[in-house]
């Protein structure tokens, strides 16, 4: 079997609260995903004057969102704000190559059997294409309702241009990706190692954050493996096959409609324990998932205004230096002007950024443990219903 | 109706020196067989495996499905951990204890079984002396005793021409249900492993979760999670029960019946034994007869006399033994009805046990993310 394409039509609301604005709207309203690409169709509704229609869609790839995240790092305007955190790579290749493998195990398994897995493994593809989808919508989303970053000509070409944007990714981004494991690891240095900052604002949230970064990301790691755990734990499955078991060998009086309706119940209880697992999946560990990649964006950001201070303590010092030696004076003073400013343009919006990104938080584990515990307690109750049938069932049947 | 005996095992103080002694006590309420209406005394696991012994031999009780004795190896049938392979784990102790105890149950739940003397004896006397000849049960385990024995008879040459399919379409049934079970159960095992697998993963996660509640600087978010992280400690102990369930529920239950599967086996066996040595009787007579018929030509008065006693001998032998393999065919059938009903009734029943603990644990589970509920909603 070829790996399949699929189609995705108005994929469901993302998982992360955000605010929509008449002003710009922007969703992904369908992709495509076929061999190894997905295309996703970016579709905008906006009544700035900026844009030539009120109403358009265009198509985009991965790499062109990287395209866009990237551009917005790179740039120095920015410096102060947390940049959206980029859209994971959409990865099917383990999906793939089970279906594959199915496919070439088709001959040595039953019809029944192989539909059966067919289907499961088609749901499990899908639910990574679903997931995929909704990354790529909520990075979107973030940088429209930012108020600064919405405004950016990047973002506007990405939402109109309708041609390919011709972003030959890959050399790109490995470079790019390189950079930042660079980054990244002399960003903490220059967090942990730097002088106490005068502000207790940034002080505080320097250490918060390193702590929170490091235990997002335990927990994430934590929350997957314990999922698929629990994915591959198929008590209803084995329920299921001793009740037939049950029926067909051990029943001396044959009430057929009474073991259909166990069957039933099973293949029912079957279901809910499946979406017990996905609905933990998409409440609890994609929210650690987009949590450890916003506190490193936020993390990115104290290490530019980290840097910023060290420019700025640099052009103190040089200035000193010129005043001392009366060379170079306006130079220097113009230097130190510049650093100044920088560093306190972006202490103020950091500061800013960094109060929205708590209410941000705080707003998406509220949402989603709220809708985790009620989802829980309804899979529960409807468990709960299912296996009182069962046993009425058998213990009515003499 | 059957009074139905209580019967409980305690396990004894642990000893590594001698093999366990197990208090074996039971109570009755009105058979007139026992002394007393409670008793107890103490056996050794090889008393056990006697007391099996001394059942399979009897005659009276050929063609009676007999319970196998519990396996003396700790793996056995399984390839779950459980507890460790050390025969002083308490979930060692515990397993043996049950299956011991399942074992009598069955053996006095057999109307014939009941009366026998040897299982009064082991019941209710002081001390009994030691068995022996167990070693081929507690050495190569009750299955393979009974498959060395079906593959004698299969290789006798005599086989049977039934006109009453009965027996022939019931062993083919048997023979396939042993089959699902062993196929179950490898599922069932794999089912522990799974589910012991998810407990380690969700107490690390739980802790993990604590950890993350700890470092939030939003008081109400950092509660709400501390209070999640406890909700997955006890979903953990939710999952250490089931995992028990799953085994000591239906693991062991499908383990029980492969092996009372194979003893199912042996009874049509037994039956088969009888029919050849029935009709290795038959032939031995005409043998008799026509060596009487040359006899007769030849002559010989002296011989011919003890020919002809020979010839009486094996009439009766022959009489005898048709007589046997008719018993023993009435035997089996009434059997194999009695241990269908006893296995319907202890399936559905494992079933039920099971059900009822998963509603109890979802009933659990609900109380816990109802208490969790309001902090989460309580997050500002």
């Amino acid at each position: 079997a070829a790996a399949p394409a699929f189609i995705l039509k108005h994929p469901r609301a993302v998982n992360v609260d955000l605010q929509t604005d008449a002003t710009l709207q922007v969703d992904i309203s369908d992709a495509l995903s076929e061999r190894d690409k997905v295309k996703f169709t970016v579709h905008t509704k906006s009544t700035l004057p900026n844009f030539k229609q009120s109403e358009f869609s265009v198509v985009r790839q991965h790499e062109e969102f990287i395209w866009l995240h990237d551009s917005f790092v790179e740039n120095e305007d920015y410096a102060g704000y947390i940049i959206p955190p980029a859209p994971p790579r959409p990865d099917f290749d383990a999906s793939r190559e089970k279906l594959q493998k199915l496919g070439e195990g088709e001959g040595s398994m039953t019809k029944e059997e192989f539909t059966k897995m067919k289907q499961e493994l088609e749901a499990e593809y899908l639910a990574i294409f679903k997931k995929t989808v909704a990354m790529h919508e909520v990075f979107l989303c973030r940088v429209a309702a930012h108020p600064v970053l919405r405004k950016d000509l990047n973002f506007h070409v990405f939402l109109e241009y309708n041609q390919d944007l011709s972003v030959r990714g890959k050399n790109k981004k490995e470079k790019l990706e390189d950079f930042f494991k660079n980054v990244v690891k002399s960003a903490d240095g220059v967090l942990v190692a730097g002088v106490k900052d005068v502000d207790d604002f940034f002080e505080h949230e320097k250490t918060f954050l390193l702590e929170y970064h490091n235990r997002v990301k335990d927990a994430s790691a934590k929350s997957d493996r314990m999922i698929r755990s629990h994915k591959s734990t198929h008590t209803t499955a084995l329920l299921r096959i001793l009740l037939h078991h049950y029926a067909y060998y051990c029943t001396t009086t044959v009430k057929v409609e009474q073991l259909l309706m166990t069957d039933v119940s099973s293949h029912l209880l079957q279901k809910i324990e499946a979406r017990v697992a996905a609905d933990e999946d998409l409440k609890l560990a994609d929210l650690l998932k987009y949590y450890l990649r916003e506190s490193q964006a936020a993390k990115d950001l104290l290490y530019r205004r980290g840097r910023a201070l060290v420019d700025y303590e640099n052009a103190n010092k040089a200035l000193d230096k010129a005043r001392a030696k009366n060379r170079d004076v306006l130079q220097a003073e113009t230097s130190q002007q510049l650093c100044c400013h920088k560093f306190e343009k972006i202490s103020e919006s950091a500061k800013q950024e960094l109060i929205d990104f708590k209410t941000r938080r705080v707003a998406a584990f509220r949402k989603n443990l709220v809708e985790l515990a009620e989802l829980e307690l309804k899979h529960a109750k409807g468990n709960l219903q299912l296996l009182q049938s069962c046993l009425s069932v058998l213990k009515g049947d003499t | 109706a059957q009074e139905t005996q209580l019967f409980s095992l305690v396990p004894a103080v642990r000893n590594p020196q001698k093999s366990s002694d197990l208090p074996v006590s039971s109570s009755s309420t009105s058979l007139p067989m026992f002394r007393n209406k409670t008793f107890s005394v103490r056996r050794r696991f090889s008393d056990f495996l006697g007391l099996y012994e001394k059942m399979s031999v009897k005659s009276s009780l050929h063609g009676c499905v007999i319970p196998p004795p519990p396996e003396k190896s700790v793996m056995g049938m399984t390839k779950v951990k459980v507890g460790k392979d050390d025969p002083s784990s308490a979930e060692f102790l515990e397993r043996r204890r049950a299956a011991l105890e399942r074992y009598l149950q069955r053996v006095v739940c057999h109307p014939l079984l009941l009366q026998d003397p040897d299982v009064r004896e082991f019941l209710e006397k002081e001390e009994l002396p030691r068995a022996v000849n167990t070693q081929a049960l507690s050495g190569a385990g009750f299955l393979k005793m009974i498959n060395k024995a079906s593959d004698a008879v299969n290789k006798m040459t005599i086989k049977m021409n039934e006109s009453d399919t009965w027996f022939e379409d019931k062993l083919q049934e048997v023979e396939s249900e042993e089959q699902q079970l062993r196929k179950l159960h490898a599922v069932v095992d794999s089912l522990v492993n799974h589910r012991k697998e998810l407990c380690g993963n969700t107490a690390v996660f739980a802790k993990s979760m604590a950890m993350l509640g700890n470092s939030e600087d939003n008081t109400a978010l950092s509660r709400a999670l501390s209070q999640l992280a406890e909700v997955e400690d006890k979903m953990e102990q939710l999952h250490q029960e089931q995992a028990a369930s799953d085994f000591f529920i239906f693991a062991e239950l499908l383990a029980d019946y492969i092996r009372l599967l194979g003893a199912v086996r042996g009874c049509f066996d037994q039956r088969m034994r009888a029919w050849q040595r029935w009709q290795e009787a038959q032939s031995t007579l005409q043998k008799k007869r026509e060596a009487e018929a040359k006899l007769l030509w030849a002559n010989k008065p002296d011989k011919l006399q003890q020919a002809k006693e020979e010839i009486t001998e094996w009439e009766a032998k022959v009489t005898q033994y048709e007589r046997d393999f008719d018993r023993i065919g009435v035997t089996v059938r009434k059997e194999v009805l009695r241990f269908e009903e006893e296995k319907a009734k202890d399936f559905k029943g494992q079933i039920v046990k099971y059900l009822e603990s998963m509603l109890q644990s979802q009933q659990r589970l609900i109380k816990f993310w109802e208490a969790f509920l309001p902090e989460a909603k309580a997050i500002a």
